[in-house]
This record gives structure tokens, sequence and C-alpha cells, in this order.
């Protein structure tokens, strides 16, 4: 019997995990330069990403973010450097925070904000999908 | 070392690891440099008045502060913009905490995604032709989730009813057509004059950079406190 290779998860990995950087740096980058608050015609007040919910211990979520993705990428690049074994097993694992976060975020955009930013809600997306393809990854392997 | 434990199938490929960190280097100066920009471009939204001054604006308006001052602090606010609510607050804690040393003047600006801040605008001068023009301001702002909803009326009704004011005048204003014309044209001679995001401040024709706190405010407008 033989297993079947995690190499398209990885593939998809890298690039959700590469999508996320982008979406988290913007992200960040604002955050950062604090643009000045104001609401424009076309929409959107900021009012997600200046909310008391946009920071944890004083660290803006997107930065928190920002590493998660780099961690996703990097090991997606270790599996291509090395392909460890027990990699494939643990993605399930070190992504499932990151959807449990990331439910929490659209949970708070949606009921209590009432607002949406739609680069939050991208970057939900991306870290739901990730989560979903590494869960694929675990139990294909295990078959 | 545990290296001997891992005995890697294959042999690390440096390149794997030089080529994605330059990219995503690449990729991160990339977008931080585009988030500046944008933010740049958003601080300039403030036109600067012209010669003929602020856009024209027609609607019946109330001064907080001292209206005779020498500082007139203009600021085009939306009810639903809570950005403006804050800066609303600021002002009211400024004048708490320092008298009212300057003329505010709050002009509409509704925002064109959320159109019941029009008529939230309208609800104001209805009352404000009552007398009660910055009352009614103080509840339309902190009291959003109850106008925001599918059926607004009501929520003004009540707030009216909370400020004792002439019920029946009170709805033949809210429904007059002209005032609601009036809202709209506001917002086009404000767009057509550049302004595009709310709140956006004037002090005495020039632009001016909203601050976060009294005590910013104080120093924006007076010079630096000691």
């Amino acid at each position: 019997m033989s297993q079947p290779s995690p190499k398209p998860y990885f593939i998809v990995l890298l690039v959700l995990g590469f999508l996320g950087f982008i979406d988290a740096t913007y992200l960040t980058a604002t955050h950062f330069m604090e643009a000045p608050p104001g609401c424009g015609e076309d929409g959107g007040c900021g009012e997600v990403t200046s909310s008391e919910y946009s920071t944890i211990f004083g660290i803006p979520v997107a930065l928190y973010g920002l590493l998660y993705y780099l961690s996703v990428i990097f090991l997606s690049l270790l599996w291509f450097d090395r392909e460890p074994a027990f990699l494939p097993k643990i993605m399930i694992a070190w992504t499932a925070p990151g959807i449990i976060m990331s439910s929490w975020f659209v949970y708070v955009m949606l009921f209590i904000l009432d607002a949406i930013c739609w680069y939050c809600m991208g970057s939900a997306a991306s870290s739901t999908l990730i989560f979903i393809t590494s869960a694929v990854m675990f139990f294909k392997m295990k078959e | 070392m545990s290296k001997k434990k891992e005995t890697p199938k294959k042999q690390s490929n440096p390149v794997i690891w030089f080529g994605a960190t330059g990219i995503l280097l690449v990729v991160a100066l990339a977008v931080v440099y585009w988030a500046y920009s944008e933010n740049e471009a958003q601080t300039e939204t403030a036109p600067v008045a012209t010669e003929t001054g602020l856009p024209e604006y027609n609607l019946p308006n109330w001064v907080k502060g001292d209206a005779d001052s020498e500082l007139r602090l203009v600021v085009f606010s939306d009810f639903g913009c809570i950005h403006c609510a804050r800066f609303h607050t600021v002002i009211d804690e400024f004048f708490e905490e320092y008298g009212e040393m300057f003329a505010y003047e709050m002009r509409h600006f509704p925002l064109g995604n959320n159109f019941h801040s029009r008529a939230a605008a309208v609800a104001s001068i209805a009352a404000g032709k009552q007398g009660k023009y910055w009352e009614m301001v103080n509840l339309l702002y902190y009291n959003t989730d109850r106008w925001r909803v599918e059926n607004p009326l009501e929520g003004f009704f009540g707030m009216a009813q909370f400020l004792e004011l002439d019920m029946e005048q009170f709805e033949r204003d809210i429904l007059d057509e002209d005032l609601m014309y009036n809202v709209v044209r506001a917002h086009l001679a404000a767009q057509n004059f550049g302004i595009r995001a709310t709140p956006t401040a004037y002090l005495n024709g020039e632009p001016f950079r909203i601050p976060q706190n009294p005590a910013m405010l104080y120093s924006a407008m007076f010079g630096d406190t000691d």
C-alpha cells in the first residue's frame, strides 16, 4: 500500500499562506500607520481595525496573523526541503488555533461591532482554508 | 545536537530558503509601500477652502460654544460615522473642561452608503427648529442602534418625545420634503467642493486635523499647553 504524497496539499498551503501573508502585512502596516480616523464615501470606517478587539496584550492581532502565516509558509517549505514524515500529521494541530481565532474575529465583526472589514474577512477565509487543507491532508495520510 | 536522529532524506536546499525569504521581503515591502501611499492619499482628503470659502450650505445651522468667537471650527459630519461621534464627544468634553472658547459648527455630510444618515440629519434639524438641536445631536450620536434599523422613524420619534418636543410639529418637519432635498443638496455641494470623508474639519477655513482628545484639541487650537 503506497501512501499518497502530501505534496499537492503543501502546494495549496504555501499559496494560501502566501495570500494570508500579503493580507496580514497590509493590515499590520495600516494598523501602525494609524490612518486618520474617518469614514469614507464608499463605506468603511476602520471600525474593526481600530476597535478594542484589534489588539491582544497591546499587540495588533494582524501581527499575530502575520507570524502565523509565516509559520505556515515556513512549514510548507520545510516539507519541500526535507520531507519530514511527521509534518503532514501535525499541520492539523498547528492550524487549529488559526481557525479558532478566525471564528472569534468573524463573530466579533458580525455580532459585536456590527461592522465588516473585508481584509480581515479575507484573512479569516485563508486561515479557514489552511485548516481545511491540513485536515484533509491529515485524514488522507491516515488511510 | 540531535542531527543524528533525524537523518534527512534529502539534502537541504538553500535555494528554497533564500528564495522564499527574498520573495517574502520584496512582497512585504511592496505591500507596506502600497498601504503607505494609500494612507497618504487619505490624509489629503480635506480640500483647501477657496476664496469663496467653504461649500455652499443652505441648511439651518446652530452654533455651539461662543458664536462670536474669532475661532470657528466647522466639521462636516455624518451621524452614522463612529469617528464623528467620537470627535463630537471630544468637543463636548473640551467645552466642559476649558469653557466655550470657540464657535463649533456641525455641518451635515451624510455619506451616501447609509441613507438613514440623511434622515438623522433631517431629524436633528427638525429638533433644532424647536431649540433642541444639540440635544438631538447627542441623542443621535449616542443611540445609533435606535435609528440604524429598517424603520428609523420610530427611533427619531422616541428621541423627540424624550426631549419633550411638540410632536406634531416634529413630525411635520421630519417629513418635510424641502428639508430632505436641502440635506441632499448640502451633501452634493460639499462633495463638489471635494470633501470625501467624515469627519472633515476646518478651522477658520483652513483644513484641520482631527485631534483625539480635548487636550490635543486645545494645543491644536491654542498652541501648546504648559
